[in-house]
């Protein structure tokens, strides 16, 4: 049973329960739908806290994997409760904002930053018919999910710009050009996938790769570039090692989110990790068949398909958080450079040999 | 040894015989005295006419002879400002003494000879109240820019209870607070304003990057650096002024905790002056313990070294596996001294204690667990295409410019120059082993890391020689002024239980005299300067640090680069804050 | 049904009266605000509300269009070259209304040539709430399709313009290499301790 069926039953029901009261059957579809947007987004908010939860612990226990060390122990058994704890720990935290700092721009600067995070998650196509929005998503799901991420800088530079400090400001200038550059090869990347499956949609992009493994987009050759530069430009988008430039703890103290204490800067942390599930998403989405069973479609396990999706995307998270604690991080020209001397020049590439794959027929 | 008559007569040849005047010394270092009118002629010549040139000013300093008692055939004065000299390629050392008279004396300023002088002059005024002529930029650099007096004066107290009690209200707070404000105008640099383009960036005291108190203003343009200006003394201890109130034997613990990565390798030069001084043999398995404690610590440091270099690039996992064999290696200075990273452990003529059981044990599992982790080090970190795209070409520096700058150690080694103090002058035993000293080629960020890591391979080797080859005999000297006496001569005789009872609950009178004790450092090269006027404590304490000149190239080394690389230099350096603050 | 209309229309009068002010309260905002950078955002808060109307028009491919490229790209270079300029030197840069007439002619150019726009064009009569059905399909092939045959000379000369204005900004921001402050200067070595 796939999340739409789901919905749809829940759906019927409610309108059977309003029009048992009395109200009229127009009405109580509106009410419905009013209803399905807000619950689609609380969702999007819920996936982001759900992600971060998972994910600080995930990442504490992976680096102290790497870095042979025992990660958490203390809260609760193999220190599960630790993500709970640090939450707790953020909410009671005062709230500190410094005396010279901008209050307007300084409090909505991480709010920014996670709501743009969780605007993108409306196009995620986490089953069969199981996007959020589905109306948005029908033309342009690829298109939104890039245009939204790439307002998500607003929020740092907001927030950067606000704190008037000026690692804050460094931080979110290094911040504002990379994500601008890096941008650029993952929309060439982007741009592939979608002159592959001929949609704008994500869902559409998920269903063009229809079959098992092999009908996956990572396994055509003509992918394994855009996969690289989407991966690499991915990474680069949120900020982590080793582009975690705007953050550069020894450099910049904490970048952006120096002047951060409390909840504002669990607002941050929270829309990082929030990210970071979206890139991993969307990433299995373009490339490993998104909520496809690599066994072939249907699914012969008949496990629901955001069980394979989040499988696919815990996976890319991995792989992500062993290159964070493996390698240095680049300085900022060259960190430019790559995006514009490399990735940009390669992306071309990736997307003259994907026009010549179409134009002989081979797609 | 290098030719001192050969020196000293091309110095008399060209001032005079009477200008220049002969002191003999006990560590046997050429020490001249020269009239201050003639001092910077003497310097300069002996800077550039001289052969051999001495090239490099390795530390200059001043003494308080006020209340001096025995200073045979020296010139009068109430201060003396002392100029430590050395040649590189001539492997000579000289010592050149002003002796000035007046509370505030006056001297020229040498920094257009020596770049690395402004430090130290700047020292000469905060700690002496001697004024530099010439100087660009007199200051305060250790003391905070408000405090009252000079406190290496005799009369400057030197413990809290001469002082009155401490009391900081309000006003004085924001009064001191007020006078640590950066002035772009002191610096000659253009005021914050509409037309000024450059962004002063206040790096430190407090930042993840700065290994400590540090502070580094930056004028940065964009994320380019202009100019920089170091702000240190944010650790300074006093830790020369302790040397005058504690005795001989009890100021072992405080050196130990100047370069606090070092422990053990901080006692060695001061204990080797101390018996320079007092004329101590050390047996030979003292030495040899000497020698493998010492290079257990310059592993130890070295260790760290790498370790934060690698994660101020932003490499945020080897510094926990660096540290884990730090511990190891702690662990067997553990099981050795019984403490970790300041043992203490040396004492004048020898150890505190011969070996524990089972020590080769330790070491050679260790020894041999260490050359397989470098490697992997190697692979990890120094094969990392973004490392040397972060390191390769960062701030280098060319051999000349070192030597002008004062660097030693593994920071003038990366140059390209091979020059380590253990094989030029052997010390303390180290003619006796078998190592090879690594060098870099352009002495950029990525050789300083690659020639610490090879330091700790030679580190290795020397550790092995010492397990192979530990001599047996005494752990400590016999002479009486070894301190405290072994114990089991003090239950025997009465004369080694009177010297016991006396060094320790009076302290070791040292003859008078002057000496220093060097050592290849982890660093670089570390010295303490001794003046001993004959009694239980010494009368000045010099505390040559390696990290001190380091520091002070910083600015010269970033201007230019990025802010990113004003870490990866700064972690390069290898510096310790407590060793440039002392 | 309330009053005789249904009640989505309701809903779409209420979303487009919200969008639409905000959409005007971002203009008013970035007009009134004297500081340069809540300017900044009170455009973007514009431009949001400007694809937030395209939406609410089924133009899904323009409203995504207008975020990537007004409100994700165009506003964050703003916001980038007024960050190099203000605050990393200290200055705060005020508003300043110092060309009054020539913004005012301006302004009713541009308010003459839309409204002109507005009255000149003839509307097809489309019932409120049928909307989706013909327009929310694929319009994307559609666009593109039209973008490179019938339009192909005013999207090619729109590039040109852009291409022309992008190195117009390079040669204005371009330093000469001598007076390029990043660059190594003569170090003043002895004299800075």
């Amino acid at each position: 049973m796939s999340i739409h069926t789901i919905g749809v039953i829940i759906k019927d029901w409610l309108i059977g329960l309003l029009a048992g009261w009395g109200v009229p059957v127009e009405l109580s579809r509106l009410l419905i739908e009013v209803l399905t947007w807000a619950v689609g987004a609380a969702l999007c908010i819920i996936a982001i806290m759900l992600a971060a939860l998972v994910f600080i612990y995930l990442e504490r226990k992976v680096s102290g994997y790497i870095q042979s060390r025992l990660g958490p122990t203390r809260c609760g058994p193999v220190g599960i409760l630790q993500s709970f704890v640090d939450v707790i720990k953020l909410l009671l935290k005062e709230d500190i904002v410094p005396a010279e700092a901008d209050r307007v721009l300084h409090t909505i600067g991480p709010i920014l930053f996670l709501a743009v995070s969780a605007l993108a998650y409306v196009v995620v196509p986490w089953d069969e018919g199981g996007t959020v929005a589905g109306k948005v998503d029908a033309g342009v799901g690829v298109l939104f999910m890039a245009a939204v991420g790439s307002m998500g800088l607003i929020g740092i530079v907001v927030g950067g710009w606000g704190s008037n400090n000026k690692w804050s400001l460094l931080g979110a200038i290094r911040g504002a050009a990379q994500m601008v550059s890096y941008e650029i090869p993952m929309l060439l990347a982007l741009m592939c996938v979608v002159l592959q499956a001929e949609t704008l949609s994500l869902a559409g992009i998920v269903e063009d790769q229809k079959g098992s493994i092999i009908a996956w987009n990572f396994l055509r050759p003509w992918m394994w570039l855009p996969v690289v530069l989407f991966l690499i430009s991915g990474v680069a988008e949120i900020n982590r090692t080793p582009f975690d430039i705007p953050e550069a703890e020894s450099e910049l103290v904490s970048g952006f989110h120096t002047e951060y204490t409390g909840m504002k800067f669990a607002l941050f942390f929270l829309a990082e990790y929030g990210n970071l599930l979206l890139v991993a998403l969307i990433f299995s989405v373009l490339f490993l068949g998104g909520w496809l069973s690599p066994f072939g479609y249907p699914d012969p396990l008949r496990l629901p398909g955001i069980i394979w999706l989040l499988a696919k995307s815990l996976l890319i998270v991995l792989i992500v958080m062993w290159v964070r604690w493996t390698l240095p991080r680049l300085r900022v020209d060259q960190l430019m450079g790559l995006a514009w001397k490399l990735m940009i020049p390669a992306g071309f590439v990736a997307l003259g040999v994907m026009c010549a794959v179409i134009m002989l027929g081979w797609a | 040894m290098p030719d001192q008559e050969g020196i000293l007569a091309q110095l008399k040849q060209r001032f005079g015989p009477d200008g220049i005047v002969r002191q003999l010394t006990a560590d046997g270092i050429l020490t001249v005295w020269v009239p201050p009118e003639q001092v910077r002629a003497v310097l300069s010549s002996l800077r550039d006419d001289v052969s051999p040139p001495f090239r490099m000013l390795y530390d200059l300093t001043a003494v308080d002879e006020r209340q001096r008692q025995v200073r045979p055939d020296q010139p009068p004065g109430d201060f003396t400002v002392v100029y430590r000299l050395l040649s590189l390629e001539g492997n000579a050392d000289c010592r050149v003494k002003v002796a000035l008279t007046g509370e505030t004396p006056a001297i020229g300023t040498v920094t257009d000879l020596w770049p690395n002088a402004a430090w130290y002059e700047c020292e000469l005024w905060d700690m002496f109240g001697i004024r530099v002529e010439g100087h660009p930029h007199l200051r305060r650099l250790l003391m905070p820019p408000w405090w009252e007096g000079h406190p290496l004066r005799k009369e400057h107290p030197a413990r809290a209870t001469e002082m009155a009690p401490f009391r900081l209200p309000e006003e004085r707070m924001a009064l001191l607070q007020e006078t640590l404000e950066f002035r772009p105008e002191d610096w000659g640099w253009p005021p914050p304003g509409p037309d000024q383009d450059d962004l002063y960036l206040n790096l430190g005291p407090h930042h993840p990057g700065t290994h400590g108190v540090l502070r580094v203003i930056c004028r940065v343009c964009g994320e380019t650096i202009r100019d920089a200006i170091c702000d240190i003394g944010f650790h300074h201890r006093g830790a020369e002024k302790m040397g005058e109130r504690q005795s001989w034997h009890t100021y072992i613990p405080y050196t130990d905790r100047v370069d606090y990565l070092g422990g053990a390798m901080n006692n060695l030069p001061y204990v080797l002056a101390v018996e320079h001084l007092a004329g101590i043999e050390v047996p030979e398995r003292a030495q040899v313990i000497r020698i493998l404690l010492a290079e257990l610590f310059r592993i130890i440091s070295h260790l760290v070294f790498m370790g934060t270099f690698a994660q101020d690039v932003g490499m945020m996992s080897p510094v926990f596996y660096m540290f884990t064999d730090r511990e190891r290696a702690l662990d067997i200075v553990e099981n050795i001294t019984g403490a970790r990273m300041h043992p203490s452990w040396f004492r004048i003529g020898g150890v505190a204690q011969d070996l524990p059981k089972g020590w080769e044990q330790l070491l050679g599992d260790f020894i041999e667990l260490l050359e397989r982790r470098l490697n992997e080090y190697e692979q990890a970190v120094l094969r990392n295409r973004i490392f040397r795209a972060r390191t390769v070409g960062v701030g280098a520096l060319d051999v000349g410019t070192a030597i002008a700058w004062g660097a030693t150690g593994p920071m003038l080694r990366s140059t390209g120059l091979a020059w380590d103090l253990r094989r030029q002058r052997p010390y303390g035993g180290y003619d006796q082993f078998e190592f090879d000293i690594p060098i870099g080629k352009q002495g950029d960020c990525y050789d300083r890391a690659v020639v610490h890591m090879e330091e700790m391979r030679q580190s290795l080797r020397i550790l092995r020689q010492c397990l192979q080859n530990m001599p047996a005999g005494p752990y400590k000297s016999d002479h009486p002024l070894a301190t405290p006496p072994r114990r089991a001569q003090t239950l025997r005789d009465i004369e080694t239980l009177i010297h016991h009872f006396l060094s320790v609950s009076w302290g070791p009178v040292i003859p008078p005299g002057e000496a220093e004790g060097r050592v290849e450092g982890t660093k670089g090269l570390y010295s303490y300067y001794l003046v001993s006027d004959g009694g239980t404590m010494s009368y000045r304490t010099r505390i040559r640090a390696a990290s001190f000149p380091h520091v002070q190239m910083l600015p010269m080394l970033c201007r230019g680069l990025m802010v990113a690389d004003l870490i990866a230099i700064l972690a390069s350096l290898d510096f310790v804050l407590a060793d440039v603050d002392r | 049904m309330l009053f005789g209309l249904p009640y989505t229309n309701y809903v779409e009068y209420l979303a487009f009266l919200s969008v639409a002010g905000l959409t005007l309260l971002g203009g008013l905002g970035t007009i009134v605000a004297r500081r340069v950078f809540p300017a900044c955002l009170w455009l973007l808060v514009c431009l949001g509300g400007v694809a937030g109307l395209y939406a609410l028009l089924a133009g899904h491919l323009l409203m995504a269009v207008q975020i990537l490229v007004y409100a994700g790209a165009i506003t964050v270079l703003i916001i980038f070259a007024v960050m190099l300029l203000q605050r990393h030197t200290g200055r705060i840069i005020m508003a300043e209304n110092q060309h009054l007439i020539g913004g005012v002619l301006a302004a009713g150019f541009m308010a003459t040539l839309i409204l002109v726009g507005i009255f000149t064009t003839r509307y097809q009569p489309l019932a409120f709430g049928d909307t989706p059905a013909t327009f929310a399909g694929d319009n994307v092939k559609l666009i593109g399709h039209l973008l490179l045959t019938k339009y192909l000379l005013p999207f090619e000369v729109v590039s040109v313009v852009l291409l022309a204005s992008m190195i117009g900004a390079l040669v204005l921001a371009r330093q000469e290499p001598g007076e390029n402050p990043g660059a190594a200067e003569a170090p003043e070595a002895e004299s800075q301790p």
